[in-house]
């Protein structure tokens, strides 16, 4: 009698831990997510689409979107920059900013709203300066731009790194011995090949700023059609018991960030593999 | 173009790669740079394309001062291990770069490149992968495509550094041959750096040996092969045997034996006197009959059949002796473990003793050193 | 300098750039942390005594320590378990395990915490049972424990499946063969194996369980000295201009993050081998 028994059996515990995780998840994950499309389903979808084209919710949608968009931009040519610069060069203090640059994945999100809420304000270290220049940076759209730019800081810095420490630097001598300048080889040898993770790093950076809500809500303005996002919206919207009205605003977000980063890993994956990484 | 190296020396901190290297590459010429690793070979190649700065010493490329100038100016080409493909482009693109960088006037236009692209890919059997990436390609093919790259910036120096190291035995030979046929066709000055000695003795018109970063001798491979200048070289290039003798008034003691080796056995002694090692190849010996002078006696410990050669194991003292010879060169019905046998000798060479010692394994600085700050979260092999 | 003199920039314009980040790593971490310490310490240190020991600010500290205290160690099971079944066995459906598994990754806080809602809430799936029965869920401690819940349960889980990966089930199997039960693997193989990545994982999950604000926002109600978490009290403390009694409540929570920091660090540097870097899982408040 032949012994052949799937993998699954010969290590014990499949069924425990399978089982285990599957009603955590089920209990944590999959029945809220039920209610939220069970609640969103309720409303008939006229009211859906309704709430949807209200002009408040289509300004919150443009406000959350488009800043973490440009949040997520700066953030790819900084995080760039900054990860460069502790992959490639060697001086005092290094070690200690490599650990710095966690610090907005650490710091809770509460403590960092106040702080950039205080700093920013027109009374504020760095608010008080471009007050003198006549630029109000807290309550306003540019105020939102600082805290996502603050929270997605990290995400850049960490893709990068692994990838500009693993390039072999080979290509770089071919081209150096091809006659390339320094900033030809910068822009067509490394920049490409970095590139798939700038871009991996800025979609998070940019898929974590849309959904932002405590290190946000200090310092945006909040005021509907200017500086109200989409998650303070969606908050008003259950203090109000609307919440039909909350889900579909919720179902939205999901919709449409997910759409954008599946756009974007479906892209990477076809680069990547015709570029073999 | 010919390459003029004197006084060549790099140094890092309290160890140094290279040690006054002298050598000249005449035009036209396929110059091997051979050695384990660790001696400097790959450091002297990266140091004759700019890749890497020389301690001391000059470095002429034709009739210019190359030490001063950038690798990008030499006009140089240069192959790298793994071949340094642009992962990121075409193959098009890749062979295209060089052209595609100059600047001002110096650049040809779209057609131009393409015309040349075109030619470069034929010159190197590639036409119709233009569109490909390299990861489509297989090893053999990068390589050539990394040649033709190299070679469409129309370089007077063509530097390979273990062209084949990454590849297949059986490509790597096929290869190996089409090289030699290409640089004849071309009469490109061409210095490649290998740690396979049977490539060196196969491709090359004159053969470097570098040993712990300095050149150990220069010669063609066949008087690298019949007359060695050193035991390491000896030792390098072939399998030998090596035998405790005693240099006395001009000749040669075997150790246990109670006469001298015939001179005629003997092709050369380098040593003054006293203690010595004879080194003799395994097929210089030969087993010979009752009625000769034998210059040893040996105990047979194996023998082994290899395809048509006949491979014998030996015991003389503590020593092991091997012999080669063809299957029908040795009468192998008297030998059986333990049979004693007479041996004579040829071409043996002698060398003082402490010269005898094993080539020094990689060097404190390994073969690839690079003058370079060391990235933070480092290369692998050496942080993990 | 033959590795950077291929590109980037020659000496002088390697220090612009060193300087340029160092500069812009400062005007946006450096600051803002300084910045935390300096107003809870404006009006001098006994000031931020006396925040501290506010019966309301003592309250959520309390309640912040509790719902880590509960969330954590269940998270810490199931990102045991749930690592156990995803790497030691194949199984159909696995992928859109480990997909449900990074979704409050993918999701707002709000929307992590207003699932719950939609759930239990007065209006939710389950509100009118819920009232008929007299058990209050959101709006009140189970609630926030809920919400935590669900946004940190990834962080075991996510720091366990690359090492558990990377180490492979060999030594499971020796054990196996060599007659040991199931448990006694678990507890004297694989856990000293995965110590440093679980401990790790644990610390990450406590800091955002402390730290978490969108998602408990939404469920707490707000309700002063019940159902305020430490991130809750600051901001109610911020918006009633309380700016010294929220700063010191936060100055808190960043020596936590500082601390998680420094762990990070040690753990990193010393336990490299068994550690994977820290990547996009880990993310606080």
């Amino acid at each position: 009698m032949s012994w052949s028994l799937p993998r699954r059996r010969v290590i014990p515990g499949f069924g425990l831990t399978l089982g285990l995780s599957l009603t955590y998840l089920a209990l944590i994950v999959l029945i809220p997510l039920a209610a939220l499309i069970l609640k969103a389903a309720e409303t008939d979808p006229a009211s859906f689409l309704a709430t949807l084209r209200d002009p408040r919710v289509i300004a919150a949608f443009r406000v959350s979107f488009g800043i973490a968009f440009a949040a997520a931009l700066i953030n790819a040519v900084i995080g760039l920059l900054v990860a460069w610069v502790l992959v490639r060069y060697r001086f005092p203090g290094r070690r200690f900013i490599d650990g710095l640059v966690d610090l907005p994945f650490a710091l809770p999100t509460a403590v960092a709203g106040i702080a950039l809420a205080t700093l920013y304000a027109d009374t504020g270290w760095i608010g008080g300066i471009f007050a003198r220049f006549g630029i109000d940076i807290a309550f306003t759209p540019l105020g939102i731009l600082v805290a996502l730019v603050f929270i997605g800081l990290p995400f850049v810095v960490r893709t990068v790194q692994p990838v500009l420490a693993d390039l072999a630097h080979d290509a770089e001598e071919a081209a150096l011995t091809l006659g390339a300048t320094r900033w030809q080889i910068f822009f067509r040898v490394v920049l490409p090949a970095l590139l798939p993770g700038v871009i991996t790093g800025a979609s998070l950076a940019f898929a974590r700023g849309l959904g932002e809500y405590g290190s946000v809500i200090f310092i945006a303005g909040n005021m509907p059609g200017l500086s109200e996002i989409v998650p303070l919206l969606i908050v008003i919207k259950l203090e109000q018991f609307d919440y039909p009205g909350a889900a579909a605003i919720g179902v939205a977000m999901l919709v449409a960030s997910f759409a954008i980063l599946l756009a974007i890993n479906l892209g990477q994956l076809v680069v990547r593999r015709r570029h073999g990484l | 173009m010919s390459v003029t190296i004197e006084g060549l020396a790099k140094t890092f901190g309290h160890g140094s790669v290279l040690n006054g290297i002298d050598l000249a590459v005449n035009e036209g010429e396929f110059m091997a740079l051979l050695g384990p690793s660790g001696s400097g070979k790959t450091s002297l190649l990266r140091i004759i394309a700019g890749l890497e700065a020389a301690s001391a010493g000059r470095l002429m490329i034709g009739e210019s001062d190359a030490l001063n100038l950038p690798p990008g100016e030499r006009r140089i080409g240069f192959v790298f291990q793994n071949y340094a493909l642009f992962r990121h482009m075409r193959v098009f693109d890749n062979v295209a770069f060089g052209l595609q960088v100059k600047r001002g006037r110096a650049r040809p236009n779209r057609r131009e490149i393409a015309a040349r692209v075109a030619k470069l890919l034929d010159l190197v059997q590639l036409t119709g992968l233009e569109r490909r990436f390299p990861a489509q390609l297989s090893g053999g093919q990068r390589q050539r495509v990394a040649l033709a790259r190299a070679l469409a910036v129309e370089p007077n120096l063509l530097l390979l550094d273990e062209p084949f190291g990454a590849l297949d035995a059986g490509v790597r030979v096929a290869l190996r041959e089409w090289l030699r046929a290409l640089h004849d066709r071309l009469g490109l000055t061409s210095i490649f750096v290998t740690h396979d000695q049977d490539e060196a003795l196969a491709l090359a018109d004159r053969i470097a040996i570098l040993n712990a970063g300095r050149i150990e001798q220069i010669g063609t491979p066949a008087e690298l092969y019949d007359a060695p200048a050193s035991a390491f070289i000896m030792a390098f290039l072939g399998a030998v045997n090596r035998l405790d003798c005693v240099v006395r008034d001009g000749g040669v003691w075997l150790v246990g034996e109670g006469s001298p080796i015939p001179a005629s056995s003997v092709d050369s002694i380098a040593a003054p006197g006293g203690l010595a090692t004879a080194m003799v190849r395994p097929g210089d010996i030969r087993i010979c009959s009752a009625a000769e002078t034998a210059a040893a006696r040996a105990t047979v410990r194996g023998i082994s059949v290899v395809g048509g050669r006949l491979r014998l194991r030996l015991a003389r003292g503590d020593q092991t002796i091997e012999v080669e010879a063809d299957r029908d060169a040795i009468d192998t019905s008297r030998l059986f473990a333990g049979a004693p046998v007479r041996l004579a000798f040829r071409r043996m060479r002698v060398f003082p003793r402490e010269a005898t010692a094993a080539a020094p394994a990689a060097a404190e600085i390994a073969d690839d050193a690079e003058d370079a700050p060391i990235p933070l979260a480092g290369r692998r092999k050496r942080a993990r | 300098m033959a590795f950077d003199a291929s590109s980037g920039a020659g000496r002088a314009g390697q220090l612009a750039l060193i300087a340029a980040a160092c500069l812009y790593l400062a005007v946006f971490l450096v600051i803002p942390l300084v910045a935390v310490f300096a107003e809870a310490l404006s009006k001098g240190f006994a000031a931020y005594r006396e925040a501290l020991a506010a019966p309301d600010a003592l309250a959520s500290v309390r309640l912040t320590l509790l719902v880590a205290a509960i969330a954590v160690p269940l998270n810490t099971a199931f990102g045991l378990a749930a690592a156990w079944a995803i790497t030691k066995f194949e199984f159909a459906g696995k992928s859109l395990l480990t997909t449900l598994i990074d979704l409050p990754f993918s999701v707002s806080p709000v929307i992590s915490g207003m699932v719950y809602v939609l759930l239990f809430g007065a209006q939710g799936l389950f509100g009118p049972f819920l009232a008929a029965h007299g058990l209050k869920i959101v709006f009140a401690v189970p609630g926030l424990v809920l919400a935590t819940i669900f946004v940190t349960f990834p962080f075991v889980v996510r720091q366990l499946i690359p090492l558990m990966l990377l180490q492979g089930s060999g030594e499971e199997e020796a054990a196996l063969v060599l007659g040991a039960s199931g448990w006694r693997i678990f507890r004297k193989v694989t856990l000293p194996n995965i110590r440093w990545g679980l401990l790790y994982g644990v610390l990450l999950c406590n800091a955002r369980a402390m730290g978490e604000f969108g998602a408990v926002s939404v469920v707490s109600g707000h309700i002063r000295g019940v159902t305020e978490t430490m991130p809750l009290h600051i901001e109610a403390l911020y918006n009633g201009y309380y700016v010294v009694g929220a700063f010191s409540v936060a100055s808190l929570l960043a020596l936590l993050a500082l601390v998680t920091l420094v762990l990070k660090c040690i753990f990193e540097t010393r336990y490299r081998e068994e550690l994977v870097p820290m990547t996009k899982s880990a993310r606080v408040g």
